[in-house]
């Protein structure tokens, strides 16, 4: 993608007398609802996106096609073994959760601090959100060994008068999982609401007409409406800020409440949450820095908005590096001789190089965002917000099945090598979350227009902040 | 959707109230303070985004639906509270990890989900029904211009049905305010507007549908079926394994119960006495009970007798146990058997013993019923009735005999 | 029999085959008698329809079964046999044969299926102890692969026959011999310790005096034989009273593993490995592999096979001297130091030490050996002799030499093979197949159809030993009947049975030929002592006398005792397999899936060598190496093992099975074999070792299947590893545990373990386990009788390799010091059932909970599988079921199978979690007999699958709260630990540890020789 664009007229500037602009290029109302909707409104499609489209849907099939074979074979198709019962599918599903966090993180967080930056980037994040949790949903429910039992997971009345332990970590997991899936659902949809309306309003066929406006549910703008509306959005903001940080506090004790070494360890919840919005941001500008430049957005998705996330991922880079530094020292300092070697083993042992990765992309790759020159250039933040997923990933498998394969007694250590199934599923993961991605793109309002039109330079200049 | 549809001439139209356009939000703000001196109650603002400063202008009261949301957050801690401490340390008490049954801490996490889960979901449905959302026949839609309202223009709209509203009056104070564009009116159809008949088929036609299940669920309940039922996972239920007394294909005779081998000795089953077990004293029939008689084995004899034994040959040994009696009813071939006449008497302990361990013509064997024991006592009993039923008056101890006369 | 026919007469389809079947007039006859006398087999005559019929119908089974409930029938006794309760296991006296000696069992049998192998606690051979061996022949049994039909090979192949036409035409063959006074005939049959067989071959012998007899067996005690000649001149048994002895030398021997008597021995061993009782005995070892006897040594010397005649000589000669009051010959090598202080504690301890020499070393070994022991007045004391049952048989290997020349010279018209397997195992020089080519008429009575009898021109199907009469003599020859528990599932007869049917047209049956002997053997005993000996398993005061021998002096005749292999070169070792024992266990899956004690290797086998060797040749761990002896040569995984002696290759027999069956590998049926033939460079003049053997590295690298260190080991997980040992298996020296009894406490330190929570109580039973290190042998009896208690299955080498075994009990094994001469740690670990599990707070769905006798409890049908239980185990003993492992059931070629399982033992489907469950159904059995009885369960009433074939008594199982009881006094003594303590979980199994007895002047430095070792660090 060219840089004239930003060249033209830059809004990264830091001078505090000169506010910048959050909207590049003179936007007015209507260019605003133009430039949104047009994405959504184009007749057909482009080549691109059908080619992307395609490869993403063949990885969906072929996803849910493994998920087949392992139920009507067992959990024995993938790589798992005694003593690493948790492999693939655990790492994939704290990886997508993790993704799953910024969506919800900037919408809120943002909001409640009145980061009006957010406006153009939250409902693309949100959305981003909504499909990775499904990803991740996904992978616990076909963990199990018995998945056609997996529903007892929940506190039905049964005919066996039994309940669920409330004492288990997984169980809390699946209240965590299931209500950051509802509210953050429920978030996005609210949000996109007045716009759903607008691409009602616009819309040219009946059928589109009648869809939209059936999901528009007849709104119509009136200022009764928008004052409960605003209210319930920020009820849900301030709601959605403490799920966000629980969540993965309660996937972090699925491990840190066990007494695996290298798992029982009492950081882990702020360990992994700052893991989560890291990855998050990543898998946002990864997603950002392409369809901004396809969907012709850069206007609004300015290069600010990716610096300011690029700063984020600056700081969650250092958090996660500086767990990993209190894990390393805690471990040494416990005196436990199964912690020390838990450790030890994580950085030289077998998987060793996995921890290398893992400190390479997620502690040493993002200290280039130092530099304002990685952080606006396009292509650079691509490669750096990749390289940090893959980090990511490698995390938690570092974690899982590093500490799983070799615990306390020595004659029971084991190897773990995935299966193709194994690393079917990751990909499949990644294709079903793209597939969707790119319906999103394609047929609903990928910029929240009714929360740009507000932070507009055309609105009374009171309302124009950075 | 009515709004989806351009309004139609010929069906016949009312005004349903006046729409002023604008097309900047400062505008609409003054307009809106206008309005509201004006002292009109039913009217309201639209705009494509919410407009700084509206409500007061307005003079909007703030929404009651924060204090719903504190509500449901309440409730949510409360039912995971209950639900936790009724399930696992009062319904169906479990020693896990010998842990208490009902600890807080273990049980915060689940609190707090519900608490946001059920605040949050009052939150959203909560906006939407105090918006009165969905509300898709708006009459308002009626008016093409007013499909900017989501993209670049404001309006202010004043309904018919304000006691204050008079269309020519109305239209001139909307004129008369500043910046206002364009004043016209929207209109709602005269007569409710007909859904048409596609609505009602289908929806018919759902109904029908949904009447199935139910309808199955009851044939199903009401009628029976000679098939076991259907069974897609069989996991643990039937398992490749023999239990007792179950077929197995491999054997003639189908039994997985196999007989042991004639002439082998099981484990306890030396049975090395041979009077005992036997009931012989090497080609004889023993002739005397070889245990121990006392009044305990008597009585156990007794009992047994009338369990095993009564039915056919009689309380008293006659032979007219109740199988007698209902063959001689019915009339069916029964050859009565007593065990008191000369030919039982004359038998010796050893044969009857035998007799009741392997049967004898008709007469099932009992040696898997009854133990060694408990045979030796039936013979106790059995030669006690056939003393008894023989009895002479000699028998009879000297100080009872009047008694008797 | 009412029952049956309306059962017969068509309910459902799947029935409707068996139909035609009852109208079948023998089957006819079935129903007319409840219980037929010749058993429920299908009559021989028509087997083979009879056979296809019925599988017919279990076909059917499993489609009828399809998506819906399987259909349930009742099928009960009409006639309850006397005393048998329906669903009440009996037990039944019984005994087998192994390579020559009686084994005596007791065999559970459940509604008359024998279900479970133990042993005879009466007998004194094996007082309730087995081996693997004697615990997997239910599986054996059960094989499907067994094969019912007699067979016939010809052009196309081999096609079934009958009985009929079998003993015909041996009927024909022995007639033409008879004119020849039995010229032609001749017998090769297998060691059997049978007085019955011994009796009916003498007859053999009257009626055709020309007929030749041969036996052989591929691993025989002929060289003990020709070394009691030597010493004696006469044969003689060694029966050994390990008890007694104070000092035990085992030179190449293993009294505790491969002897005919170790079950015994293992009892009387470890009766003196408690320091808490009396005190301990000292155990030296040389030997060039890890034997069973040379895990439990206190001292071990690796020492190639070869060199141990002259470390013979030289301790003899050091115990001459010593006894003449000299001091013996200096010389500061390790062994010479080692031979010094041996023959010195021989010395000191006179009459009760012991010298014992194994039988893969030559004759003159043995001889010295029998000398030391007269001089060090140990015989009659630790060492009686008894008398040959076969005084005077020509070796094995002279036997199959000549039996294969003879058969090359076409004197051999008509061969009869009883049982063993001599086409696969007869040495390789002797080329038993090609040989057996020229007899005209050949037939095997086997169990499989085999390698032998494929090259046979009949097989002949042989009864096993749960479905037979007959009759055995233990080591210390004390006599056992074989009792049936079960008639023959397919139409096989018995080694006594084909005999008798040779020397008469219609023999008495196979009980009448047994009682017959007995009559003889008890010295016209009664029927009351016949039944008394069925009921006890062994006829008392049977076994041999004692003799009164001495052991002359070495004859001039007497060759010198000298190195059979040379310094230089290498040493090829054959031994006896673990598992697969000759090959004759080949196809038995628990055997297979057994890891072997030392390498863990399963379903495979591997040469073993030194790490010094191993590096001398440039072979690292699991590369391909080249064996070549006199032409032949073949490719076999290196297993690098510590403590094997420089120079020497171990490998074990028994595997390349090509006619095992669906196992052990088939090439009829495409199965392909396990393991690699070892026998193919086994020769007459070397089949214990041999020196002339080439070794190279071949191309390519082969993976070992091991339950132990998956994979080979990192620098960082070796050191992890060696850091942890000592604290998981505490040992020490009993000096350092005089000096600090309470030794245990310091290896591990602590600060104090509270609960955050008031911990449960439990009053009434806290069942509890105890596992004694210092008796532990590793010998994996138990892994293979958990197995058949609980119906853990097998996964195959595959699954194996990727560490998905399911053992529901697993035996560790750690080596220390160096790798030269490492000592082994053994610690078996089961699930240690904690009272503070970690495991049941995971469980999301409440599937493992405590029951309230403190069990952890797995319920089967609530688990989801989570594998979140399995993570939380810090001793990893529970099992997944990654697939469904008893899929194959579904086959109707295994609806025989499932007559083995434990019908109170869940069969666990796949998906669900499981783990040792300290045996519950027979604590739950125990206690429905108590309550019953209206009493309390008795101390020792209960014995847990593991602890009851314990030959060396080392588990305890009991309740903790019983304050008499042997596992609270275990749990109570200063050597009692429990592993990884320091979670605070509380487990109910405790080790106590293990304390070696090494002698002062050998490294007898206690290992821990202060606390600080490792404990203030933990």
């Amino acid at each position: 993608m060219s840089d004239l664009a930003i060249r033209a007229d830059d809004n990264t500037g830091n001078d505090p007398l000169r506010r910048a602009p959050l909207a590049l290029g003179g936007q007015t109302y209507a260019s605003v609802t133009e430039t949104v909707c047009a994405v959504a409104e184009r007749e057909g499609t482009t080549r691109a996106w059908r080619i992307a489209f395609a490869v993403s849907a063949t990885l969906t099939l072929a996803f849910f096609a493994s998920i087949g074979y392992l139920i009507v074979t067992g959990v024995g198709v993938w790589g798992n073994t005694n003593p690493v019962y948790w492999a693939f599918p655990i790492v994939n599903f704290v990886f997508w959760i993790g993704i799953g966090h910024a969506g919800t993180l900037i919408s809120a967080i943002l909001f409640l601090f009145r980061q009006k930056w957010r406006t153009s980037i939250n409902r693309f994040a949100e959305a981003m959100t909504i499909f990775a949790v499904m990803c991740a949903g996904i992978f616990p429910g076909i963990h199990v060994g018995r998945v056609w039992l997996a529903y007892w997971l929940a506190p039905y009345p049964n005919q066996m008068l039994l309940w669920p332990n409330f004492r288990s970590p997984l169980l809390w997991d699946v209240f965590a999982v299931s209500t950051y899936a509802t509210v953050s659902a429920m978030f996005w949809y609210l949000g996109m609401v007045p716009d759903l309306a607008t691409l009602r309003d616009r819309a040219k066929t009946p059928i589109r007409r009648t869809l939209y406006g059936l999901f528009a549910l007849g709104w119509h703008g009136s200022a009764r409406q928008w004052h409960r509306y605003e209210r319930a959005y920020l009820l849900l903001a301030a709601l959605a800020a403490p799920l966000v940080l629980s969540v993965h506090s309660v996937v972090s004790f699925d491990f840190a409440v066990s007494q695996v070494p290298g798992w029982h360890t009492t950081i882990f919840p702020p360990y992994f949450v700052a893991g989560a919005i890291f990855s998050g941001f990543a898998m946002v500008v990864t997603l950002m820095v392409p369809a901004r430049a396809f969907f012709g957005l850069k206007n609004l998705v300015t290069v600010r908005h990716l610096e300011n996330m690029n700063k984020i991922i600056l700081l969650t880079s250092l958090i996660v590096g500086y767990a990993y530094g209190t894990e390393l020292f805690i471990s040494w300092y416990s005196g436990s001789t199964y912690e020390r070697f838990a450790f030890f083993n994580r950085a030289f042992g077998p998987l060793g190089w996995g921890y290398g990765l893992m400190v390479l992309c997620n502690v040493l790759v993002p200290q280039l965002f130092w530099f304002k020159k990685c952080r606006t250039t396009p292509w650079i933040m691509l490669v750096v917000a990749v390289l940090v997923n893959v980090g990511m990933w490698f995390e938690r498998f570092v974690i899982i099945v590093g500490s799983l394969s070799r615990d306390y007694l020595p004659s029971s250590w084991g190897h773990y090598v995935p299966t193709a199934i194994d690393l079917l599923m990751l990909v499949g993961s990644f294709g079903l979350f793209f597939t969707l991605f790119l319906l999103f793109c394609r047929y609903l309002p990928m910029v929240a227009i009714a929360e740009v039109k507000p932070v507009l330079p055309v609105t009374k200049p009171a309302d124009e902040t950075a | 959707m009515n709004h989806d549809r351009p309004s139609v001439p010929e069906t016949p139209q009312v005004v349903a109230g006046l729409l002023a356009e604008f097309d900047r939000p400062e505008t609409l703000v003054a307009a809106a303070a206008r309005v509201k001196a004006a002292g009109y109650r039913t009217w309201d603002c639209h705009s494509p985004f919410p407009v700084h400063g509206i409500d007061p202008a307005m003079g909007i009261r703030p929404t009651i639906l924060p204090w719903l949301v504190v509500g449901a957050g309440t409730a949510g801690v409360l039912v995971a509270l209950v639900m936790q401490w009724w399930t696992n340390a009062v319904d169906y008490p479990l020693n896990i990890s010998g842990k208490p049954l009902f600890s807080l801490p273990a049980n915060i996490p689940v609190t707090f989900e519900l608490l946001i889960l059920f605040s949050a979901l009052t939150a959203f449905l909560g906006a939407l029904a105090l918006n009165g959302l969905p509300f898709f026949s708006n009459p308002i839609f009626s008016n093409p211009r007013f499909r900017r309202v989501t993209n670049d223009r404001f309006f202010v709209s004043i309904s018919a049905a304000d006691p204050a509203f008079g269309e020519e009056a109305t239209r001139a104070f909307l004129q008369s305010l500043d910046g206002v564009a364009v004043v016209e009116p929207f209109h709602r159809p005269a007569a409710p507007p007909k859904i048409p008949a596609a609505f009602h088929i289908a929806g018919a036609l759902a109904v029908c549908m949904a009447c199935f299940p139910p309808l199955l669920i009851a044939y199903a309940r009401a009628t029976k079926s000679a098939k076991p039922r259907i069974h897609v996972w069989p996991d643990m239920d039937s398992q490749a394994k023999y239990q007792t007394q179950t077929a197995h294909p491999l054997f003639p005779d189908r039994r997985s119960m196999r007989a042991g081998v004639p002439g082998t000795v099981a484990v306890g089953r030396l049975n090395a006495d041979e009077r005992l077990y036997e009931g012989k004293d090497g080609e004889q029939w023993v002739t005397s009970v070889p245990v121990e008689i006392d009044a305990e084995r008597m009585r156990r004899g007794k009992e047994r007798y009338e369990i095993y034994c009564a039915p056919c040959h009689g309380l008293s040994g006659e032979g007219d146990g109740i199988m007698a009696q209902r063959a001689l009813e019915r009339e069916e071939p029964w050859v009565r058997r007593s065990l008191v006449d000369d030919y039982a008497v004359k038998l010796p302990v050893g044969s009857i013993f035998n007799t009741i361990r392997h049967g004898k013509n008709t007469m099932l064997p009992y040696g898997a019923q009854v133990p060694p024991a408990d045979r030796w006592a039936i013979v106790l009993y059995v030669k006690a009735l056939q003393r008894a039923q023989n009895a002479t008056i000699d028998d009879v101890p000297e100080e009872l005999r009047d008694k008797l006369q | 029999m009412s029952s049956v026919e309306r059962n017969t007469k068509g309910d459902g389809r799947y029935w409707r085959s068996l139909n035609e079947l009852a109208d079948a007039p023998e089957f006819r006859r079935h129903l007319e008698r409840e219980f037929p006398a010749g058993g429920d087999s299908p009559p021989a005559g028509v087997s083979r329809r009879r056979w296809l019929q019925l599988m017919g119908a279990s076909m059917a089974l499993g489609a009828a079964s399809g998506c819906r409930w399987e259909r349930e029938e009742i099928r009960p006794f009409v006639k309850r046999p006397e005393g048998h309760v329906p669903g009440v296991p009996e037990r039944y006296a019984t005994a087998y044969d192994l390579s020559g000696t009686g084994r005596s069992l007791t065999v559970t049998a459940f509604d008359g299926r024998p279900i479970k192998v133990e042993g005879n606690a009466n007998h004194p051979m094996s007082l309730g102890a087995t081996d693997a061996w004697a615990q997997a022949a239910i599986l054996e049994f059960y094989d499907p692969d067994r094969n019912a039909r007699v067979l016939l090979r010809e052009q196309a192949g081999q096609r079934a026959a009958s009985w009929d036409e079998a003993l015909s035409c041996l009927r024909a063959a022995i007639g033409t011999a008879r004119e020849a006074g039995g010229a032609g005939l001749a017998i090769l049959a297998e060691p059997d310790s049978s007085p019955t067989r011994a009796r009916l071959q003498v007859r053999l012998r009257e009626a055709l005096p020309a007929a030749t007899w041969f036996e052989y067996a591929p691993f025989s005690d002929d060289q003990c034989r020709a070394g009691a000649v030597l010493a004696f001149g006469r044969g003689a048994r060694s029966q050994y009273r390990l008890g007694e002895a104070d000092v035990i030398a085992c030179l190449d021997a293993d009294p505790l593993g491969h002897h005919p008597a170790a079950l015994r021995h293992a009892r009387d061993f470890a009766a003196r490995r408690d320091p808490d009782r009396g005190p301990m005995n000292r155990l030296y070892v040389v030997e060039a592999g890890y034997s069973t006897t040379g895990v439990c040594a206190d001292h071990r010397l690796p020492l190639r096979a070869g060199h141990v005649p002259t470390l013979a000589s030289a301790l003899e000669q050091a115990v001459t001297v010593l006894l003449d009051g000299k001091s013996p010959a200096a010389g500061d090598t390790d062994r010479d130091r080692f031979v010094r202080v041996l023959a010195s504690d021989l010395v000191e301890h006179r009459g009760m030490g012991l010298v014992v020499a194994g039988p893969n070393q030559p004759a003159a070994v043995h001889a010295a050996v029998h000398r030391m022991n007269q001089a060090l007045r140990n015989a009659g004391k630790t060492v009686v002799y008894t008398a040959l049952p076969d005084e005077g048989r020509p070796t094995h290997v002279d036997a199959i030499g000549q039996l294969a020349q003879a058969m090359r010279d076409g004197q051999v018209k008509t061969l009869l093979v009883l049982g063993g397997n001599p086409v696969f195992d007869a040495p390789a020089d002797v080329a038993f197949a090609s040989a057996l080519a020229r007899v005209p008429e050949s037939f095997h009575l086997g169990v499989y159809n085999d390698e032998t009898s494929r090259a046979c021109r009949w097989h002949l199907p042989r009864a096993h030993f749960l479905e037979s009469w007959g009759d055995v003599r233990a080591y210390d020859g004390t006599y056992s009947v074989t009792q049936p528990i079960i008639a023959p599932l397919y139409g096989g007869k018995s080694a006594i049975e084909l005999l008798a049917a040779l020397l008469e047209e219609n023999p008495p049956g196979p009980r009448q030929l047994v009682r017959e002997t007995f009559q003889a053997v008890g010295g016209g005993a009664s029927e009351a002592d016949w039944r008394r000996t069925l009921h006890d398993g062994l006829l008392p005061e049977s076994g041999g006398r004692p003799l009164e021998l001495f052991a002359q002096p070495r004859s001039a005749s007497e060759p010198e005792l000298a190195a059979t292999s040379g310094d230089g070169g290498f040493e090829l070792v054959f031994c006896l397999d673990p598992a697969v024992h000759d090959g004759r266990f080949a196809n038995n899956g628990w055997l297979q899936e057994l890891p072997d004690p030392l390498t863990k290797i399963t379903w495979d086998n591997a040469v073993l060598v030194g790490p010094a060797t191993a590096e001398r040749l440039g072979i690292v761990h699991e590369s391909l190496a080249t064996l070549a002896r006199g032409g032949r040569s073949l490719d076999i995984a290196a297993y690098v093992l510590p403590g094997v002696a420089e120079g020497s290759l171990m490998v074990t027999v028994g595997y390349g099975r090509t006619a095992a069956g669906h196992v052990g590998g088939d090439t009829v049926l495409g199965v392909e074999s396990v393991g690699v033939d070892t026998y193919a460079l086994r020769t007459a003049e070397a089949m214990s070792v041999a020196t002339d053997v080439a070794v190279s590295v071949a191309k390519g690298r082969y993976r070992l299947a091991t339950t132990q260190d998956h994979h080979a080991i990192d620098r960082v997980g070796a050191a992890g590893r060696d850091a942890r040992v000592g604290q998981l298996v505490r040992a020490t020296t009993e000096e350092h545990y005089r000096q600090h009894p309470e030794f245990v406490e310091h290896v591990v330190h602590t600060p104090e373990l509270k609960s955050l929570w008031a911990e449960k109580a439990y009053d009434g039973h806290r069942w509890g386990m105890t596992i004694d290190l210092s008796k532990c042998t590793g010998c994996s009896a138990c892994v293979v009788a958990c197995q058949a208690e609980n119906n853990v299955p097998i996964v195959g080498k595959r699954e194996t390799m990727r560490g998905r075994e399911m053992h529901w009990l697993r035996i560790d094994r750690y080596f220390e010091g160096a790798p030269e001469d490492p000592s082994v740690a053994i610690q078996p670990v089961a699930c240690h059932q904690c009272e503070l599990a970690p495991c049941e707070q995971v469980c999301p769905v409440a599937a493992t909970v405590h029951s309230a006798e403190g069990l952890n409890d797995m319920a089967y049908n609530r688990c989801i599988g989570t594998r979140y239980c399995a993570n939380n185990c810090p001793y990893k003993v529970r099992r997944f079921n990654y697939f469904n492992w008893h899929k194959d059931l579904k086959d109707a070629r295994n609806e025989v199978v499932k007559l083995m399982y434990n019908p109170d033992v869940t069969i666990r489907h796949r998906g669900v979690m499981e783990k040792c469950t300290y045996c519950v159904q027979r604590i739950q059995a125990a206690k429905i007999e108590a309550k019953n009885a209206g009493r309390a369960v008795g101390e020792g009433e209960i014995q847990v699958a593991c602890q009851q074939v314990c030959p060396a008594q080392a588990i305890a199982f009991g309740d903790l709260a019983d304050e008499t009881s042997a596992v609270a006094a275990g749990q109570r003594s200063n050597r009692a630990y429990a592993l990884l303590a320091e979670l605070n979980i509380k487990p109910r199994t405790e080790y106590l540890a293990r304390i070696r007895n090494p002698h002062p002047l050998l490294g007898g430095t206690p290992e821990l020789s202060d606390d600080e070792r490792s404990g203030h660090t933990g």
